[in-house]
């Protein structure tokens, strides 16, 4: 089983070892035959062709931490749909579809009432 | 005895191998996260670790638990960390000195080693030479959903409690609304 | 699939709907009403009400029946997820009580948060759900759950119905040291599980069964001994038991003084039997194991607490490092076992209604949202307003354990219990300390009573002579009359916590 299992995973394993060869390769390559002629404005950030403003790292607005925060909590719901989602046909054959239903709805619709909340709250308008 | 099994037994499993270039990268990446003076490289260095941590657990056979991993933590929770560092004043991307006192930090590096030492050897007391069995079963995500949806649904109804009580909370505390008196000094 | 009966969760459910319905209330109707106390306060009683209804109920059931610790509550063959016996009814009879006056003692508070008194009381009920979940669960993950729940909203309530800005350092190590003890009392979790195999204390596969199942010899002692080492110390974090203590004097000064009851004395009657139902519901057979770890930290508190106590120039320090002396007095009992529950319960039950009554006081005297609340302000309190002075008065006198006050009748319980396991060294520190914090007790009536009125800074705080009125009124009147009640004449309640196993 465990064999199988791990079998599964080298195929998940070998195309994220293609994908960063890819990349690599291209990077190296890249880097071997381009010409190099660095610039002060070359090397400057790139934002849209316009000229940079102030730091890089500078501080943001807050709205974006509710946002991130507000992304867990539905995160961390939606983690919890995989394994209902495999199962609802097994419960429902047995006889408890609407249990498994029920319990899903409810948990959803907690966390609905409180987006309903964030919502009406005005978190998520972007003024 | 702990090291029943031989050095060359160990070195022909390939689980083995990943795990040792997993378990190197989590260790470093680890030390890196406290040691590292800029915040933002430090929750960097956490992803590296977390994603060792879901790569550790898929080779014991955690699927869920490995993907929960990648996507609440490595997804969400970093990304939390970086706007937390971000929306604060504190000077970013330089070399800040966080440290504490040489004495605070001996302290807490004296704290968390006897911590590591004694969970450590309590792993070792009561696992230290028993082999991981080779043809265990791998717990696959409807094994997980079988379980919640029989034994565990009170708890899992209470993860939306907990969820709840933290949007409401994260809200709250960020969004800042006026109190009566404000409100009254405003008019 | 697991037989779900209603009776048992139904408080969580109804404090649930409570808050969803307070929140929404509060983001569709009109924004000015700030009556959201109300349906916090009805969801709270309705939740006393079914507490009340389990513990009828499972009179009904077992009536003239010994009932230690059981799972018989719910109906469920394997591995039960909640309990519902006496133990856990009386903890949530407590709690909901607690929470009920904690909120209704300070309706001022829920009226001068404006906009926010609405999530203000929707986080007060999913705490109260919380502490209630502790005390219900008979498997370690509902019991984390729940105390992440409870965890949670405290810390967002320490920190949000402030008036001083710098009282966030106050929330921010609340939030992290309390974090940190979560994820310590997880750990401990996970290497319970390791050393035994189950989450779940009774039924088939739990842990009760895999002690009574395997030879001793068998059991890998050193990971199970950390697990259970790990979970203590998370729960003694919460209780605020020494030296997990350091947040609670600077918490409690930092939030609004409104606040602090459910933070310390729901906390605390969650956190103890918690603890209990730990300790003594799934390790009975290692006592002699856990006992000395938990007569350590009795030992620790009670000297702590009491030490740190005297030098104290506010009220709410004060109480904070009294509570921790609390801690240590009721720990004290834990090393009898089960046997010492009943003094557990009673020293609680006393002990967590005074502590209501005397923070009510406190917002009181220095506003609902104050930080800080200095003697100063308590200076000639008897002159200003007589009858909340002589209900401080009866409050610390009960915490200090004068005879025909109620803490009096729960310190004999738990010192005779302790005594009872052979525990002669922690009797004789708990009654020094005993005697060394009427001190501090004293103090205060002194303050009150034999002293000048002290002219605050502020107006309208320490200057005003708060009147025995309303909300506070009703609860400062309830406690207090409870704590001589129970200080006079304590067998009915003695009665109840007999059977509350």
């Amino acid at each position: 089983m465990l064999e199988q299992y791990l079998g599964d995973y080298i195929t998940v394993a070998v195309f994220l070892a293609a994908g960063g060869i890819l990349v690599g390769v291209g990077l190296i390559v890249a880097g071997l035959i381009r010409p190099n002629n660095p610039s002060k404005v070359k090397s400057e950030i790139y934002e849209c062709g316009i000229e940079p403003i102030g730091d890089g790292w500078s501080q943001t607005h807050i709205r974006y931490y509710i946002f991130a925060l507000l992304f867990l909590i539905f995160d961390v719901e939606a983690v919890f749909i995989f394994p209902w989602a495999l199962k609802v046909e097994t419960f429902a054959n047995a006889g408890m579809g609407g249990y498994i239903l029920i319990e899903m709805f409810v948990f959803i619709g907690i966390l609905l009432l409180g987006l309903v909340y964030a919502i009406r709250k005005g978190v998520l308008k972007w003024e | 005895m702990f090291f029943a099994v031989t050095v060359g037994d160990w070195l022909g499993e390939v689980e083995n191998w990943v795990f040792a270039v997993l378990a190197i990268a989590m260790v470093y990446a680890a030390i890196r996260v406290v040691t590292t003076k800029n915040v933002v490289h430090a929750a960097l260095f956490l992803v590296i670790a977390l994603g060792g941590s879901a790569a550790i657990f898929l080779l014991l056979g955690a699927e869920f638990v490995a993907w929960t991993v990648v996507m609440v933590y490595i997804g969400a929770v970093i990304v939390l960390f970086l706007f937390g560092i971000m929306i604060t004043r504190a000077p970013l991307g330089y070399e800040t000195k966080l440290s504490h006192p040489r004495r605070v930090r001996i302290g807490a590096a004296l704290a968390s080693g006897a911590l590591f030492l004694l969970i450590g050897g309590a792993m070792l007391d009561a696992f230290g030479d028993d082999p991981v069995p080779a043809a265990i079963d791998p717990t696959r995500t409807s094994d997980i959903g079988q379980s919640i949806f029989e034994r565990f649904v009170i708890p899992f109804e209470v993860v939306s409690f907990v969820l709840l009580a933290a949007l409401i909370g994260g809200i709250v505390i960020a969004r800042q609304d006026p109190t009566v008196e404000e409100e009254e000094v405003l008019q | 699939m697991e037989n779900i009966a209603f009776l048992p969760i139904g408080p969580e459910v109804i404090l649930l709907i409570g808050a969803v319905i307070v929140l929404m209330a509060a983001v569709t109707l009109d924004q000015d009403r700030r009556d959201w106390g109300v349906v916090g306060a009805i969801a709270l009683l309705v939740a006393f009400l079914l507490s009340w209804a389990q513990w009828l109920r499972l009179d009904y059931l077992e009536r003239g029946q010994e009932l230690a610790f059981s799972a018989r509550g719910v109906e469920s063959i394997h591995m039960p997820m909640v309990v519902m016996d006496r133990f856990s009814a009386f903890a949530g009879v407590l709690i909901f009580l607690i929470a009920f006056l904690a909120l209704v003692g300070n309706w001022g508070l829920v009226k001068t948060l404006g906009k926010r008194g609405a999530e203000y009381v929707a986080l007060v009920l999913l705490a109260a759900a919380g502490l209630h979940m502790m005390v219900i669960s008979s498997n370690l993950i509902l019991l984390f759950m729940g105390l992440e729940t409870a965890s949670i909203a405290l810390y967002v309530i320490a920190g949000f119905a402030r008036v001083e800005r710098n009282s966030d350092e106050s929330a921010l190590k609340y939030f992290l040291l309390g974090s940190f003890a979560s994820a310590i009392f997880l750990y401990g979790i996970a290497l319970v599980y390791a050393g035994t195999g189950s989450i779940s204390i009774y039924g088939s596969g739990g842990i009760l069964a895999f002690f009574s199942s395997q030879p001793v010899a068998v059991l890998e002692v050193g990971i199970l001994l950390t697990g259970i080492a790990l979970m203590i110390v998370g729960l003694a974090f919460k209780v605020s038991a020494a030296p997990f203590h350091q947040w609670a004097p600077d918490v409690y000064q930092g939030a609004a003084s409104g606040s602090v009851s459910l933070m310390a004395a729901g906390v605390k009657v969650a956190g103890i039997a918690a603890l209990a139902r730990v300790l003594m519901g799934a390790f009975p057979s290692r006592i002699d194991d856990w006992a000395p770890i938990i007569a350590l930290l009795a030992l620790l508190s009670i000297i702590v607490g009491t030490v740190g106590a005297i030098g104290q120039g506010d009220v709410k320090r004060m109480l904070a490092y009294s509570g921790v002396a609390h801690a240590g007095f009721m720990l004290s009992a834990f090393v009898a076992g089960v046997g010492g529950i009943p003094s557990i319960w009673f020293y609680l039950a006393t002990y967590a209604v005074q502590l209501v009554g005397a923070f009510t006081v406190v917002s009181l005297v220095s506003g609902v949202r104050s930080g800080a609340s200095p003697f100063d302000q308590y200076k000639g309190l008897f002159e200003r307003s007589p009858w909340v002075a002589m209900a401080m008065a009866t409050f610390m006198l009960g915490m200090g354990g004068i005879p025909f006050f109620a803490g009096f009748v729960g310190k004999v319980g738990v010192f005779g219990a302790a005594m009872s396991a052979g525990y002669t060294w922690l009797v004789a520190a708990g009654l020094i300390a005993s005697i060394a914090g009427l001190f501090f007790y004293l103090r205060i009536v002194v303050l009150m009573f034999f002293e000048a009125p002290v002219m605050a800074e502020a107006p309208g705080t320490a200057t005003a002579a708060p009147r025995l009125a309303g909300g506070a009124g009703f609860v400062i009147a309830l406690t207090a009359g409870l704590t001589i009640l129970f200080g006079i004449i304590p067998w009915p309640l003695l009665n109840i916590v007999k059977n509350a196993l």
